[in-house]
C-alpha cells in the first residue's frame, strides 16, 4: 500500500505539473477572437507539420487595423516581464521588435513569443518546442 | 438446549456430533458459545473443536479481509490507469491541426498555410535585422553597466 500511495503522488504530481503553468497574455490575442476581422489573419499549426521546425505548436496573428495593434502591443507589454530571454526594440515606450523565451507551459515545451509592430500592422508568433532560444532565432534567418 | 447448560459429557457428545457433520446450525452455534465460555475441562475432543473452530474464525477473516484487499487492488489499478490516461492525453495526445483564417475566410490547405508561416518569419527576419542596432546598443548599455 505504501508504494500505491508513493505512485498516486508522483502521479498527481505530474498532473498538477501539466494543469499549473502560467497563463500568458498574448493568449488573449489567440483565443479565435480575430478570426473574423477582415483587417486580420489567424494561423494554427500543430502536429506533425511542424516537425521539419522541431515545434509542437505555432500560433500567428497579423493584424493591420490600430486598435488591434494598440491591443496587441499592451498584451506582449504585460508579459514581457515574465519572458526568461528577451531581445527586445522599444522606441518611445513602444515594442517595435520583441523576441522572449517564457517559462515552459509542459515540460519540455519551451514557449517562445515574436512581435513586431509598427504604425500600420503588428504581428504576434506563439510557439510551442522542445527546442532552443538560438534554434527558434535560426527559423527566421533561414 | 443452551451452551449455559451443556454438561462435560454433552458437550462432548455434541463435539463428536458436529465432528461427524450430524449437527444443525443451532447446535453448532451452541457448540461455539459453550466453547467460548472456557467453562469445561480441557479434553482432546475440546482441544480440538476449539482450533477447528477458532480456525474457521480466522480463516473467514483471512478472506474477508484479502477480499477487501482485492477490490482496493481492483480500484488503485482502475485509477492508476485513469489518471495515466488523463496525463497522456493531456501531455502526448497531439491533434493535427492546419489552418488559416484570412480576412474571415477559413483556408485548410497545407501549402497556403505553410507560406503564410513563411511569410511571419520573413516578416521576423526583416524586423530582427532592421532592430538589431537598437539591440546591441541596450546589450553595449548593460555591459558598461557591469563594467562601472
Amino acid at each position: 500500500m505504501k508504494r500505491l500511495h508513493q505512485l498516486f503522488l508522483v502521479l498527481f504530481a505530474l498532473m498538477a505539473m501539466s494543469v499549473s503553468a502560467q497563463n500568458l497574455n498574448i493568449e488573449q490575442a489567440l483565443d479565435g477572437r480575430f478570426r473574423t476581422a477582415s483587417y486580420a489573419t489567424e494561423t494554427i499549426v500543430e502536429g506533425s507539420d511542424l516537425d521539419r521546425f522541431k515545434l509542437q505548436l505555432y500560433r500567428s496573428v497579423t493584424v493591420t487595423d490600430p486598435e488591434a495593434i494598440s491591443f496587441l502591443s499592451g498584451l506582449v507589454n504585460a508579459d514581457a516581464p515574465q519572458a526568461v530571454k528577451k531581445e527586445e526594440s522599444i522606441r518611445q515606450g513602444h515594442i517595435n521588435y520583441g523576441f522572449y523565451e517564457f517559462k515552459p507551459a509542459k515540460e519540455p515545451q519551451k514557449r517562445f513569443v515574436f512581435f513586431f509592430s509598427n504604425k500600420s500592422k503588428a504581428v504576434l508568433i506563439y510557439m510551442e518546442g522542445a527546442v532552443s532560444f538560438n534554434h527558434i532565432k535560426s527559423l527566421i534567418k533561414k | 438446549m443452551k451452551s449455559n447448560q451443556l454438561t462435560q459429557s454433552e458437550l462432548e457428545t455434541l463435539i463428536g456430533r458436529y465432528f461427524n457433520a450430524d449437527t444443525t446450525e443451532e447446535e453448532e452455534e451452541i457448540l461455539r458459545h459453550a466453547l467460548a465460555t472456557g467453562a469445561y475441562q480441557s479434553s482432546q475432543a475440546v482441544g480440538e473443536a476449539l482450533a477447528l473452530m477458532s480456525l474457521t474464525s480466522t480463516s473467514r477473516k483471512v478472506t474477508k479481509s484479502r477480499h477487501r484487499f482485492t477490490y482496493l487492488r481492483h480500484a488503485a489499478a482502475i485509477l492508476i490507469v485513469a489518471a495515466l490516461g488523463v496525463v497522456w492525453l493531456m501531455n502526448f495526445n497531439q491533434p493535427n491541426v492546419c489552418e488559416t483564417y484570412i480576412a474571415g475566410t477559413k483556408i485548410e490547405e497545407k501549402q497556403m498555410v505553410m507560406s503564410i508561416i513563411s511569410n511571419d518569419l520573413a516578416c521576423m527576419s526583416e524586423a530582427a535585422e532592421y532592430f538589431a542596432p537598437d539591440i546591441d546598443a541596450q546589450f553595449d548599455d548593460i555591459s558598461k553597466l557591469l563594467e562601472n
